[in-house]
């Protein structure tokens, strides 16, 4: 009776196992029905109540069970979300101050020129270095929107594709850099990326193992060993305390150089959507290194 | 007397528009200094006499709240009066800047007549010490209803 009891049971929660949709649940089925076993005398009981109670016992321990799990899984979530939303403050009013800064700072200084003008004060020379104090934050500002539109796009349509050889476009790509510098490009061959955003991390890396150099040779090396893709350069280094920083947006070290500070957070942002991970290693004064580790 | 001000922000804008307004309200231009980051900033205060910090928070590598915690912590003689500057209101850089040992915050003003109002309160800080402790608990009253 009860062999027969278990393989119509074994059938009824195949069913509630896809409905419940936890197909984990074989186990602990097992464990219950084996429990029940232990402390009900079936042999008593028909056929028609031993499965009633068999699917009655799983039932509920399912609905328990599922509704604890949705209720840490709905935890879970919240958590993720509210985190989310935090990253996400932070970067708005990141945002909203690079982005306010150079404009209100342009409207401050071509209303002092038109004080001055009023007042019979502006003469050519302060005119001419206020409008350049002007031009450059209005340019500061465009190049940050410029920068903000990358960053947002470089989390849509991101198109990996398997076996993607990126060595032609790279090669030509870092033609393009000025001509005072030494930039070796060794293949990196075959890759799953989105192309263009695999490019943009490159793009990035060398561009800034040239900005922050000092050096009368500016020097910087690509090219791939095993599994990792790195970009070395000769530059000024970064001290090992702000590794964490640099890598986030709007985070510069250096208010001598032109940058919006977002430079390596695309970086970041395009190898964390690939599962890539990123690895720095710098020493000031000498250069860094920014490994791509592909696994 | 009138003592010298310093003037740390990244942006050359920002720093000539409170120059400007600071030369306006009768200050010196002798009296004026500027630095475009934290360290540099903190290298001219260590080198003695400024009287007044006007500090910009978001700077890169030093920010400015790093900054005023290093100036309190290495409690300069006589430890100059720091007002923190930022481009929009935010109840953490306040709330930063106050336990930082700030002695005024103020966001940037959209126009120089409104920077007028703010610096013209502390520029009667340093130019009558006589009344210095009632003057700058207005003061620092005044920024925070700001």
């Amino acid at each position: 009776m009860l062999n027969i009891n278990f393989k119509i049971s074994g059938a009824i929660n195949s069913f509630s196992l896809f409905t419940v949709k936890y197909q984990s649940y074989i186990l602990p089925l097992l464990l219950v029905v084996k429990l029940t076993a232990l402390f009900i005398d079936f042999s008593c009981f028909s056929t028609r109540v031993s499965l009633i109670i068999f699917s009655t016992t799983y039932a509920a321990f399912a609905f328990i069970m599922s509704n604890k799990l949705n209720e840490k899984k709905s935890k879970e979530n919240m958590l993720t979300l509210k985190q989310s939303n935090r990253i996400l403050e932070t970067l708005m009013y990141s945002m909203a101050h690079d982005l306010k800064s150079p404009v209100r700072s342009a409207a401050g200084i071509l209303n002092i020129m038109n004080e001055d003008l009023k007042e019979g004060e502006l003469n050519q020379s302060s005119m001419c270095y206020m409008l350049g104090l002007a031009d450059n934050s209005l340019k500061i500002g465009m190049e940050t929107i410029d920068e903000v539109l990358d960053y947002a796009k470089y989390g849509q349509n991101l198109q990996i594709k398997n076996k993607v050889n990126v060595d032609k476009d790279l090669s030509n790509m870092l033609l393009n850099f000025e001509e005072n510098c030494f930039i070796r490009y060794n293949s990196i061959g075959i890759l799953s990326v989105d192309k263009n955003a695999f490019k943009r991390v490159i793009y990035n890396l060398v561009d800034n193992g040239l900005k922050y150099n000092s050096k009368n040779k500016k020097l910087v090396e690509v090219y791939r060993t095993g599994d990792t893709v790195i970009v070395e350069d000769n530059g000024n280094g970064i001290e090992e305390k702000y590794f964490e920083r640099i890598v986030k947006p709007f985070q510069r070290l250096d208010s001598d150089t032109e940058g919006t500070g977002l430079g390596l957070g695309i970086v970041s942002k395009i190898l964390e959507l690939h599962g890539f991970k990123l690895r720095i290693k710098s020493e000031l004064g000498k250069g860094s290194r920014f490994e791509i580790l592909l696994r | 007397m009138m003592g010298k001000v310093l003037i740390v922000d990244d942006n050359e804008g920002e720093r000539f528009i409170i120059k400007r307004t600071l030369i306006k309200l009768g200050v010196e231009v002798e009296s004026i200094l500027e630095a475009k980051n934290g360290e540099e900033g903190y290298d001219i205060i260590d080198n003695g006499k400024i009287e007044v910090v006007l500090l910009d928070i978001n700077m890169p590598k030093l920010s400015g709240l790093e900054l005023l915690r290093m100036i309190r912590r290495d409690k300069f003689s006589p430890p100059p009066y720091i007002v923190m500057l930022t481009t929009s209101q935010n109840d953490d850089d306040l709330g930063s800047s106050i336990e930082g040992g700030a002695d005024g915050f103020s966001v940037k003003p959209n126009a120089p007549s409104k920077m007028k109002e703010i610096l013209s309160a502390i520029k009667i800080i340093f130019i009558d010490k006589q009344h210095l402790t009632e003057e700058l608990c207005s003061v620092f009253q005044y920024l925070k209803n700001i």
